[in-house]
């Protein structure tokens, strides 16, 4: 079989680590891309071999340090430049291989008129909307579709540009200032709307593409558990999708594809509503931050497939038919404070102890030391389970949450377990409305449990553990700080420092 | 035992503990009391077997940065900021930071306005967030030197808000 020879990740973090170990598995030799601030870190170290760049989203740098480096082919991971067409085209013009669909269908399906077109004339259901119009054309529009509806920005996307609009009244006082936001954001103050389907489920279909007319659908993913349209919790299969609903799904999502004359991974998302409708939303053209549930279940490797595809092979029998066993489940671990509005959070990560055993996977790019900034996405990692049913994966990762420990900076790991233990959870009861409705009451007053109290007497400084004491001191920022040079806890009268 | 007082969640505990050899204790301020039997197992990681009927074993994790104690304990992460002796220079009255690394999104006020209490002064985008830093009282703008565009550092000084005299 013909795969790359030698592949340029042209990302950061988790996904490049992910892409790194498959080709390093199916021994393509991979080069990484890393900036000033991303020096030395764990993605770079992966991959082995690694080139500076001003920064990842420099088309012509990317291109210039595949060249320079040998490679035949470039794997955009996901974000950054991943669904940009004219990095598609850049890579082609340089004699590299892009590893991900044509420009062209990444061109249709990134922009989202065009797409709807594409879909409804495919036979694909879209949600009901309108054109790209005046507030006053929206409005009457409005009228005919019934509110509530969703402002959209037509270059919007990912959960940026977009309100949620109750009347005409409020539709003509914030059109202006969401057009002009749109206008400064992404360059195209062009707005429409779109029904707003009301306790929907967010159900995605994981599709492939071969080069030899091959497409076939990978089952769902059930992404309903998000703040503001950023996942949070994802799982495969969905508890709301029976086999017959499935093969709907797949069907239209195959069409989907079909219609734009993809190739490689890619996901096609739809709303799914109570009446089990469905309508589809946007598709994203390339390989999908929550893959892992669905390799999980399907025991294909996503990468691999990917660099088999763009190698020109056909899609493996195993592929073509898939089998889906048991369940799978996936938490975003991100460095914020959920108790203080989701805030980001930055810091010196101290202290790190991934979970680990049967059914137990973590795709992270963590060291400790490291230094989490707020120059990138919040998302530090994120840990999947499986197993044989939906609640033994559940519980299979409540325990692994509760062994991940990441000292340094906050996380959000008490809080996905707090949705874990929701009832309505257990129940596979979701909608993207769910944390609203079951978590805006985090976190719940508790009381500190004295072992963690009394720990604190415990905790080395960071660093002294493992550099020795004298150089511990002399890199620490704390040298000099009189309050902590007084010496460690002086608590107890005849007890010691520890 | 003397006690150090700690911030978590915005509110204060007092926490008496001492550790002596392989003995942990810490007394409550009802009059509670617990002690364990400590194994140090790794780097900032222990096994602490409570010193009662039940003899209970637990692995805490314990590191600190700073002023900041970190702890991890049957899967629950606890941050403990200590409580530093107040009325320091950096807490001037009305002056408001950036509460993470950002750049300014919007700039909404300028030096002499008059601001009520809850006016947003500036947007801050970091990431994908966008925050607003409102007016903690009503006031006349001052030390305000910030234009759209420029990054801030965390807990950077952004401008002061006067209070606005009464009576």
């Amino acid at each position: 079989m013909s795969l790359p020879r030698r592949v340029l990740i042209a990302n950061r973090g988790e996904i490049s680590v992910r892409i790194a170990r498959t080709c390093h598995a199916a021994e393509v030799e991979v080069v990484a891309v890393y900036t000033d601030v991303d020096a030395g870190s764990p993605h770079t170290l992966v991959a082995g071999r690694s080139i500076q760049v001003d920064s990842y989203v420099d088309a012509e740098a990317l291109c210039e340090a595949a060249r320079l480096s040998g490679c035949d082919a470039v794997h955009p991971g996901y974000g950054f430049l991943s669904e940009n067409p004219s990095f598609v085209t850049a890579v082609t013009a340089a004699g590299l291989n892009f590893i991900g669909p044509p420009a062209a269908a990444m061109e249709v399906m990134g922009s989202k008129t065009r797409a709807r077109a594409a879909m409804r004339e495919a036979g694909v259901p879209v949600v009901p909307g309108t054109e790209p119009g005046t507030a006053e054309e929206l409005m009457a529009a409005a009228g005919e579709i019934g509110y509530p509806v969703f402002l959209k920005a037509v270059a919007g996307g990912g959960g940026k540009g977009m309100s949620i609009v109750t009347d005409a009244e409020q539709l003509e006082r914030i059109y202006r200032q969401a057009s002009d936001e749109a206008a400064k954001s992404f360059g195209d103050g062009a707005m429409y709307l779109e029904k707003l389907v009301e306790r929907p489920r967010h159900i995605e279909i994981q599709i492939f593409a071969d080069t030899h007319g091959n497409t076939v659908a990978l089952g769902e993913r059930e992404c309903s558990i998000q703040r503001r349209h950023q996942k949070i919790i994802e799982e495969a299969p969905s508890p709301a999708v029976s086999p017959e609903l499935r093969a709907r799904m797949s069907a239209a999502a195959v069409a989907a594809a079909e219609a734009v004359g993809y190739v490689g991974a890619g996901t096609v998302e739809f709303l799914l509503d109570t009446s089990g409708e469905f309508f589809f939303l946007e598709m994203n053209t390339r390989l999908q931050v929550e893959h892992p549930v669905t390799e999980w279940i399907t025991g294909l490797d996503l990468v691999r497939l990917q660099l088999e595809v763009a190698g020109g092979a056909a899609l493996p029998p195993e592929a073509l038919e898939p089998t889906f066993v048991g369940h799978a489940i996936e938490c975003r671990i991100y460095a914020e404070d959920p108790a203080a509005g989701h805030l980001p959070q930055a810091g010196r990560l101290l202290l790190m102890r991934e979970p680990s055993g049967p059914g137990v996977r973590v795709d992270a790019a963590l060291a400790e030391g490291q230094q989490i900034g707020v120059h990138f996405d919040p998302m530090l990692a994120k840990l999947s389970c499986w197993a044989r049913d939906r609640s033994a994966a559940v519980a299979r990762m409540r325990e692994a949450l509760r062994r991940y420990v990441l000292l340094g900076v906050q996380t959000n790991l008490d809080y996905l377990q707090a949705i874990l233990t929701v009832p309505a959870f257990a129940d596979g009861d979701l909608t993207t409305a769910f944390l609203d409705e079951h978590m805006a009451d985090w976190p719940p007053r508790e009381e500190v449990a004295p072992l963690a109290m009394a720990a604190t007497v415990l905790a080395d400084r960071y660093g002294a553990g493992r550099a020795g004491r004298a150089d511990a001191r002399a890199t620490d920022p704390l040298a000099g700080d009189p309050w902590l040079t007084l010496g460690r806890f002086r608590l107890g009268g005849s007890g010691e420092a520890c | 035992m003397a006690a150090r007082t700690f911030s978590i969640r915005g509110e204060e505990i007092e926490v008496a503990a001492r550790r002596n050899g392989d003995q942990l204790a810490i007394s409550m301020s009802e009059g509670e009391h617990h002690e364990w039997h400590l194994r140090r197992v790794g780097a900032a990681e222990f096994v602490a077997r409570e010193v009662d009927d039940e003899q209970r074993t637990h692995t805490v994790h314990a590191v600190r940065d700073r002023t900041t104690w970190w702890v991890h304990l049957d899967g629950r992460t606890y941050r403990f900021q200590a409580v530093l002796e107040r009325g320091g220079a950096g807490s001037a009255a009305g002056s408001l930071r950036a509460p993470i690394p950002a750049t300014i999104a919007e700039v909404l006020v300028a030096n002499g306005d008059q601001v009520e209490a809850e006016q947003v002064l500036l947007v801050l985008s970091a990431m994908k967030m966008q925050l607003e830093v409102r007016a903690p009282h009503a006031g006349t703008v001052a030390n305000m030197h910030l234009a759209a565009s420029d990054p801030v550092d965390g807990g950077q000084q952004l401008l002061t808000i006067v209070a606005t005299e009464t009576g």
